[in-house]
């Protein structure tokens, strides 16, 4: 019974990940600018990476291996906001405009 | 299951591919490769499941490492100028 | 089986169009981040090859320490490309090529020839290690098992071989550095 619900809960959190995955990846190609890249290239990185490290965390059980799955997806969910921000930080300095409604505008 | 996982990764892999090869801004591209730095990493992971020896994954938690250091060092290029202390 | 084909196929037509696009590429910081890519995409071959230490190794080298060496190099070029004409300078370098190239074409036909079963190389351990690594060790790849385990001292006396030299580099150059940056300042 125990391990059936958790197969059943790897099998959730992976259609997740693999949905959020997808999302961004459609979202990098049809979004207009940068910061809204950043966006989905965000949700790549935690929500998507963070979902599919834990169905692999529910399959491995308790062993080495998942320690080492713990330790990528923490380093993946502190380092990509960091690698946002820069990036977001310099495009601004480099006068990269975004698109929309706060086009002209002063930010 | 695995194999599904997978096939995904590898659609959105292209998907991003895209974005990296036809990116508008030089900030566009290095958005598309440390996205596609993190599916590696899922990628690598995911592929030791599905052959069944897991015990691999070291190679990931290098490049999740490696994929920061170098995204970093290509905008403090494009910010500074230099790597060095110049 | 069918699954692992169609993984391999799949990585070795990605990585042959994004050669392609490698070459018909024209601005350089796009090419750098296109090679990591291809270096990332060459681990997972490697990866599903079960070359383990060789897929460390293009993902650390080839992926990471590469792109900044480029990037590095790249900080030093200039704005604009000059189209530079054929001078003098290549005809020293063709034939200073042509030699070499030539003295060791010569000098490999002292070899053994390949793939013969009275080499040298085939003589000693390599039975041993081809019949008795998937016993001892229990991995498919033999490179791999000797690599990692037979010659594990080896390897590991290598890496720290290669980290205190790493170290050493480092101290020094930042020594030189940091000097040459305070003369230049003291210049201004």
């Amino acid at each position: 019974m125990l391990d059936i619900s958790i197969e059943i809960i790897s099998i959730i959190s992976f259609v997740a990940g693999v949905f959020f995955i997808l999302t961004g990846s459609i979202g990098l190609i049809r979004l207009p600018d940068v910061f809204s890249r950043i966006h989905a290239a965000g949700m790549i990185d935690t929500a998507g990476a963070s979902f599919i490290i834990l169905g692999m965390i529910l399959q491995s059980g308790f062993s080495l291996i998942t320690a080492k799955l713990v330790f990528i997806g923490i380093f993946i969910f502190f380092t990509s906001p960091i690698t946002g921000h820069v990036t977001a930080n310099l495009a601004r300095k480099k006068g990269v405009n975004p698109v929309g409604k706060t086009k002209g505008k002063t930010l | 299951m695995f194999l599904a996982v997978l096939i995904a990764l590898a659609i959105s892999f292209l998907l991003i591919l895209v974005r990296l090869i036809n990116g508008k801004t030089t900030f566009d591209r290095i958005l598309a490769a440390n996205s596609i730095g993190t599916i590696i990493v899922l990628g690598i992971s995911v592929h030791g499941f599905y052959m069944g020896r897991p015990e691999f994954i070291d190679i990931s938690i290098v490049y999740a490492l490696i994929n920061f250091i170098g995204t970093v060092a290509v905008l403090k290029l494009f910010d500074k100028g230099t790597l060095g202390d110049k | 089986m069918i699954g692992e084909i169609i993984i391999n196929a799949f990585l070795v037509t990605l990585m042959l169009t994004i050669a392609i696009f490698i070459i018909n590429t024209r601005k350089v910081i796009s090419t750098i981040l296109l090679t990591g890519t291809y270096s990332l995409v060459a681990a997972l071959m490697f990866v599903s090859l079960d070359a383990v230490d060789v897929a460390f190794t293009e993902a650390s080298v080839g992926a990471g320490i590469s792109t900044i060496l480029f990037l590095a190099a790249l900080s030093y070029l200039p704005k604009e490309e000059k189209e530079e004409k054929f001078n003098l300078k290549h005809i020293y370098a063709i034939c200073t090529c042509t030699i070499v190239s030539g003295l060791l074409i010569w000098a490999s036909y002292d070899l053994p020839l390949v793939g013969q079963l009275e080499n040298p190389a085939h003589q000693h351990l390599a039975q041993d290690f081809i019949e008795g690594s998937r016993n001892h060790i229990g991995i498919p790849n033999v490179v791999t098992s000797i690599l990692a385990s037979y010659r594990g001292y080896d390897t590991f006396g290598e890496t720290v071989v290669i980290y205190t030299a790493g170290i050493a580099v480092l101290v020094l150059l930042h020594d030189g550095v940091s000097k040459i940056s305070k003369i230049n300042k003291e210049k201004k």
